[in-house]
């Protein structure tokens, strides 16, 4: 469990993290979203103990984190790739880190087998493509089996047989019990991986739901319906609160309306319906949606490309 | 509602953080990069190879007859200068190595508590490196003692003479603690270069600065400087009015324990 | 359906020609916006130009001779020596070690463009800093001189003190490039600036013990030592004469900058 307490970090008269307050529950795995900029990786940095907070408080699985006993029994940490010495083997690398909490070669190499690096892990990792480093710095976090996960874009730079290896990962250690926080770019991948949600802009809290309470609140789900007879239809669904409109030659799309009435009502009347379907936004149109006013560095448009 | 199932996750791995698992932890690190390997091997064969050169040079300049024996022991130790300079820099970099790379990250995450890791670091630099110095000097001067010996007419220098002693300890010990200082100003500067020019500027330049252009009512004052403190210890370049052999060795010692007090305050304090 | 444009027509590149201007304007871009560049001149400026104020030759007699003072305030010159060899240094090291290289070596594929680019740019930064520098002292040491014992010594004007002064200001420049090449042959900071180091502040130390009385001449032709005779800054008693000794120090930085031309042309990035 990750709790954050009125959190606040600022740079001089930047402020990166502005009272943060939301909880990470264990045994799901919890999305951490925001643009470019928002504060994520301070706001990760600071749960980790690294970065010291201006005010307010953060406290992982119950307690201060620097104090804990066993660090790496507590939490498991990714943040970025490149936090390894070039001239190392990802063996010894590993090996160093575990040492500090008794670990020894026996999970380490276990580790390594994990995520896929036993053919290369005696070789230095300076000589590492950029998903080999990634998933070095993925081992690094499992290696304790901590009780909280914390990992900051875990698929760079994985292939799709990667980000799907991360997918199930993820999924299965938040079925063990295990806090899972992670954050994101890759939008799709993380409508399907987790189920709850911590979204932020400028250093401040968007959202804190499930994805679906999110995609909900902030976008609308419209319906699709595929018919020959598209005018007759519309003139059915004319009535207050439905808006219709057409697309192409033989699609509609209705909000307002719910599936199963235009449905109904087709069939009363005797309209053919090929195609009667509920389009749910997706998570990145909720999220471009509900950040729009927050973006830090957003790029404007391609005249000059 | 957000879903929070009950299950208990399956016993952690890690054990407790401990100073054994950290000092461990630092060997690891300290052995597994082949740069460290080179440095130490070549502080070795540069001490003894350059300690011989010298004294060949000595014998076959003619002057060796008038060699009272405590200058052929500094002769045999004269490696010590770069060997300050090499063991400075793996001391750097013990720390600077780490904030190049982004390692320390990790190694803060998973060693919160942060003074742990300066004492581990610290222990693994000291116990590796006063021994190889000491072995080093003891070995430079045994084998130009041989060469020396091996001229005709040329009598054995040997520990009999307490001056020789202290020359040959006191320059692997003066070596070793200005590891330490460079240990401590990488700690405290973080950069490399940074690190490494302030070492040198220190050890190196001010030294020939304050010999030539200090007025002379202050230039008592270099024989205070972290290397002709040092210097006192094994007399290698020496200023005028030095301190006595013990008293520079302990301030050498000084100027190092400030440093890596300065050091762990400043870890511990601030941001990663 | 997308049918094939004309292609490439539509497009009209921004960038130009690859121009020797253009990469100089590049280089100097790169020096003067790293903070660290700043700092370290700034800071061996000021302790240059603030050791100088204090000096005070170490004549024995009580008139200090004209051109043993002008030799002391330049003794300050060897901070200035260690910042232009560390920055010289990182010059190609930086590079290297963020990989800024790959980007470089690709918009100037003519690789020995770069290495000039480079040249030029850190030359003329240190030869205009060292001279100045090298001037400031002497005049702060002089005045300061006069202003405790009312003699004034020597002053511009007098060839003698041209020499000193310009020299000890071509010599730090020459040093800084001769890093610069070392830097681009070595490729590794920590590795580069230790070399660096040993071979000018080390080496002397070194061959002063190591030489037997005797011997001591060979000490003249160390990098170090050799630019010294121009502003007779001899480390050791025997120098050559002044600009024998320059040239010397050129020989060694030609030699070291053909290596790293050869090196950057002929390599990998």
């Amino acid at each position: 469990m990750i709790e954050v307490e009125n959190l606040s970090k600022r740079y001089g008269d930047k402020v990166a993290v502005d009272g943060l307050t939301f909880t990470v529950q264990p045994g799901v795995v919890t999305g951490f979203l925001g643009p470019n900029g928002a504060g994520k990786s301070t706001t990760l940095r600071m749960i980790a103990g690294l970065d010291v907070p201006t005010s307010g408080q953060v406290r992982v699985n119950g307690r201060h984190y620097r104090s804990s006993r066993a660090p790496m029994a507590e939490l498991g940490l990714l943040l970025e790739a490149k936090s390894v010495h070039p001239g190392r083997s990802a063996r010894d690398h590993l090996l160093a880190i575990g040492q500090t909490a008794g670990i020894g070669k026996a999970r380490v190499n276990q580790v390594i087998e994990l995520v896929g690096l036993g053919d290369v892990a005696h070789k230095r990792v300076g000589g590492y493509s950029l998903g080999m480093s990634q998933r070095v710095g993925i081992a690094a976090a499992l290696l304790g089996r901590p009780r909280t996960i914390v990992l900051d874009e875990p698929v760079n730079g994985l292939d799709p047989e990667g980000v799907r290896w991360i997918r199930s990962l993820l999924r299965t250690l938040a079925d063990e019990g295990c806090t899972v926080f992670y954050s994101s770019h890759l939008m799709s991948e993380m409508a399907q991986t987790a189920k709850n949600l911590i979204v932020i802009g400028r250093g401040r809290l968007i959202a804190d739901s499930t994805v679906e309470q999110f995609i909900a609140a902030t976008t609308v789900a419209s319906v699709v319906v595929r018919s020959p007879q598209t005018g007759r239809l519309r003139d059915l669904l004319d009535r207050p609160g439905a808006r219709v409109a057409t697309e192409g030659l033989d699609l509609l799309r209705v909000d307002g309306v719910t599936a199963e009435e235009i449905g109904t009502i087709a069939l009363q009347a005797g309209v053919p319906v090929f195609d009667l379907r509920v389009e749910r936004a997706s998570l990145e149109d909720a999220f471009m949606q509900a950040t729009q006013d927050s973006v830090e560095y957003g790029a404007t448009g391609l005249e000059n490309l | 509602m957000r879903t929070a199932p009950v299950t208990e996750p399956p016993r952690p791995v890690a054990g407790d953080l401990t100073m054994g698992g950290v000092l461990r932890s630092e060997w690891t690190k300290f052995r597994s990069l082949r740069s460290t390997w080179w440095l130490l091997i070549g502080t070795v064969i540069l001490s003894v190879g350059l300690g011989v050169v010298v004294i060949v040079l000595e014998i076959s300049g003619g002057g060796a007859k008038q060699q009272p024996p405590y200058q052929v022991a500094q002769q045999t130790e004269t490696a010590a200068l770069i060997t300050q300079l090499v063991l400075g820099v793996l001391g750097i970099l013990m720390f600077t190595g780490e904030y190049g790379s982004g390692m320390i990250r990790i190694s803060m995450s998973v060693v919160p508590r942060r003074v742990m890791l300066l004492w581990a670091k610290l222990s693994v630099l000291s116990v590796i490196a006063a021994p190889l110095t000491l072995v080093s000097a003891l070995l430079a001067f045994v084998l130009g003692d041989l060469v020396w010996q091996s001229h005709r007419g040329l009598v054995h220098v040997g520990f009999g003479d307490p001056q020789v002693t202290r020359i040959v300890i006191g320059s692997g010990l003066v070596v070793a603690v200005t590891a330490v200082c460079g240990f401590g100003i990488g700690a405290i500067i973080r950069s490399t270069a940074g690190s490494i020019g302030t070492l040198v500027g220190i050890f190196f330049v001010l030294p020939l600065v304050a010999q030539a252009a200090l007025p002379r009512s202050v230039a008592g004052l270099a024989r205070f400087l972290p290397s002709n403190a040092g210097d006192a210890m094994w007399g290698g370049a020496i200023g005028p009015r030095s301190l006595s052999a013990w008293s520079g060795f302990a301030l050498l010692c000084g100027y190092a324990v400030v440093l890596v007090a300065v050091a762990g305050w400043r870890l511990r304090r601030g941001d990663a | 359906m997308a049918t094939a444009a004309a292609a490439g027509v539509s497009r009209i590149p921004v960038a130009g020609n690859l121009t020797v201007t253009g990469v100089l304007r590049s280089e100097w871009t790169k020096l003067r916006s790293v903070r660290s560049t700043w700092w370290l001149l700034s800071t061996a400026v000021i302790l240059t130009v603030g050791v100088a104020a204090f000096v005070s030759p170490a004549a024995t007699s009580g008139q200090p001779a004209p051109y043993t003072l002008a030799r002391s305030t330049e003794y300050g010159s060897l901070l200035s020596q260690l910042a232009l060899l560390v920055l010289g240094v990182m010059v190609f090291t930086g590079e290297y070690q963020s990989g800024l290289i790959r980007a470089s070596l690709s918009v100037v594929p003519r690789r020995l463009l770069l290495l000039w680019g480079k040249l030029g740019v850190f030359g003329a930064v240190a030869l205009a800093l060292s001279i100045a520098t090298s001037v400031a002292a002497f005049a702060l040491g002089e005045l300061a001189q006069r202003a405790r014992s009312g003699h004034p010594h020597a002053w511009f004007g007098d060839p003698q003190v041209t020499r000193i002064v310009l020299g000890a200001g071509l010599v730090l420049a020459v040093t800084g490039i001769f890093g610069l090449a070392l830097g681009a042959i070595i490729r590794n900071t920590a590795a580069g600036l230790s070399t660096i180091t040993a071979v000018f502040f080390v080496l002397p130390l070194v061959f002063r013990i190591a030489l037997p009385a005797s011997d001591q001449g060979f000490l003249r032709f160390l990098p170090s030592n050799a630019g010294g005779a121009l502003w007779d800054a001899a480390l050791s008693p025997t120098s050559m004469t002044p600009w024998t000794g320059f040239a010397l120090l050129c020989g060694y930085t030609a030699a070291l900058v053909a290596v790293a031309a050869w090196r950057l042309q002929h390599g990998d990035a």
